[in-house]
């Protein structure tokens, strides 16, 4: 069964567990990317990945295709990062506030397989954007966003989103050299 | 989109690697999408039950309250500072006194259930009070609904009782409150009666005013019937007036049978000039 997102989605509904791991194979590699580059620890990123994943199954009954599914099923991501955060002590507010990593420039992600200088950088850079940042520029490469679906997942405006998509390409751009 | 930004930046980004969730993630993933969906009724059960027991439980048990004043309404310890008791009783009194008016709407609902036994009322009167009032003695007569002037009266002197602070001791104040309701039945039924109480010692103005009927009922100034409740008060009055008519034979003979009901019935000195033969 090919079909959309949504199609698949309403199948599931309807009982049909093949559409659900469609769906799943589908977006489990650019979800989990999405959750463990804003949590950078895996153990954590399996933990929220995995709750978002249940929350989207507890929720299948009222899902409606008002929006696409990748903008449901990230809303549902943001909405669990943000409780994490939350619990952690970070304010939402603060999520567009440079974070930790960026005045310790020891950090080195363990995921990066290829220890090239130039992806450390970039590695370094990224976990170095303020969340609200960061979390745009993933929801970009990992789910494709426009800056609309990126505002409507995450709860901002338009021109936040665009203004946040727009400094993390200039941050990393700048830690490749190019800046 | 995507050209307003540098693909160089992109390409980095996919170059950091395809980063995936483990086999036993997805395994418990889809092993949760294959449970079927728990419908509604099965997620809320447990919960709904509990609500519900909740909910009957504060139902029975206000239910109980409201039937039962007397068994929920906490009393004052005897060994309580001595204001303690008499802030505590009013309540249970007041508690009582509605509940007696209920019963005294609703005649055909409930008969009688309790007979009020005259009793002695030395200790009553010294310690009268506006909160002193039930409808206790008016369950003595289920049959014949209060008029309205007599209900409204026993309205006015539920809402005047509260707040009173005069003290109350049990047997005196049960006493009490079964002689004030009896005095309104019969206000309600014998004006003249009413009229009487009006005219009573001075000590007690506020009780006869409380006593007298609507104006209504007292612009009808007939006799009273025979089968009206008695007092003690109009016992007196009536042995007075058979003592000022020269009726002394019957006049004996009421008191003494007065005497017998009401052995401690302490005789002011003024009635007991009209009442005893000279």
């Amino acid at each position: 069964m090919g079909g959309g997102d949504e199609e698949l989605m309403l199948a599931y509904r309807r009982g049909d567990a093949g559409a659900f791991e469609q769906l799943y194979r589908r977006h489990r590699g650019g979800l989990f990317r999405f959750v463990s580059r804003s949590v950078r620890d895996r153990a954590v990123a399996e933990e929220l990945y995995q709750e978002v994943w249940m929350r989207a199954i507890e929720a299948r009954g009222r899902y409606e295709p008002q929006a696409k599914f990748i903008t449901w099923l990230y809303t549902i991501a943001h909405n669990r990062l943000v409780d994490h955060w939350r619990k952690k002590g970070l304010q939402v507010v603060a999520l567009d506030t440079e974070s930790e990593f960026a005045a310790n420039p020891g950090f080195e992600p363990e995921r990066i397989v290829e220890a090239k200088q130039e992806l450390e950088r970039f590695a370094r850079a990224l976990a170095a954007l303020p969340p609200a940042q960061r979390e745009a520029f993933l929801l970009h490469q990992e789910a494709g966003m426009s800056v609309a679906e990126i505002a409507s997942a995450t709860g901002a405006n338009e021109e936040a989103a665009k203004s946040r998509l727009r400094y993390a390409f200039a941050k990393l751009k700048e830690a490749l050299g190019d800046g | 989109m995507a050209d307003e930004h540098d693909p160089k930046v992109s390409a980095a980004y996919r170059a950091l690697g395809p980063e995936e969730p483990s086999r036993a993630v997805d395994d418990a993933i889809l092993a949760a999408a294959r449970r079927p969906a728990q419908s509604w009724s099965g997620r809320w059960a447990v919960p709904l039950s509990l609500a519900a027991v909740v909910v009957l439980s504060v139902v029975v048990t206000l239910r109980l309250q409201h039937e039962q004043p007397e068994l929920v309404t906490p009393q004052a310890p005897p060994a309580a500072a001595p204001a303690a008791p008499q802030e505590a009783q009013p309540e249970t009194l007041k508690l009582k006194v509605e509940d007696q008016l209920k019963l005294a709407e609703k005649p055909a609902r409930k008969p009688a259930a309790r007979r009020a036994e005259p009793k002695p009322f030395a200790e009553a009167r010294s310690d009268r009070a506006p909160a002193a009032v039930s409808g206790a003695g008016v369950a003595q007569a289920p049959a014949v609904p209060l008029p309205p002037a007599a209900s409204g009266e026993l309205a006015s002197r539920r809402y005047a009782g509260r707040g009173a602070e005069t003290p109350y001791r049990d047997s005196a104040l049960r006493r009490e409150e079964e002689r004030v309701a009896r005095d309104a039945e019969a206000a309600a039924r014998a004006p003249q009666a009413a009229a009487a109480l009006a005219k009573r010692a001075p000590a007690e103005p506020a009780a006869a005013a409380r006593a007298a009927p609507a104006p209504a009922a007292r612009a009808t100034a007939e006799p009273a019937p025979k089968t009206a409740v008695e007092t003690p008060e109009h016992e007196l009055e009536r042995i007075a007036r058979l003592r000022a008519e020269g009726r002394h034979d019957e006049a004996d003979k009421a008191l003494a049978e007065f005497r017998k009901r009401y052995p401690e019935f302490r005789i002011p000195e003024e009635m007991l000039k009209r009442v005893e033969r000279r």
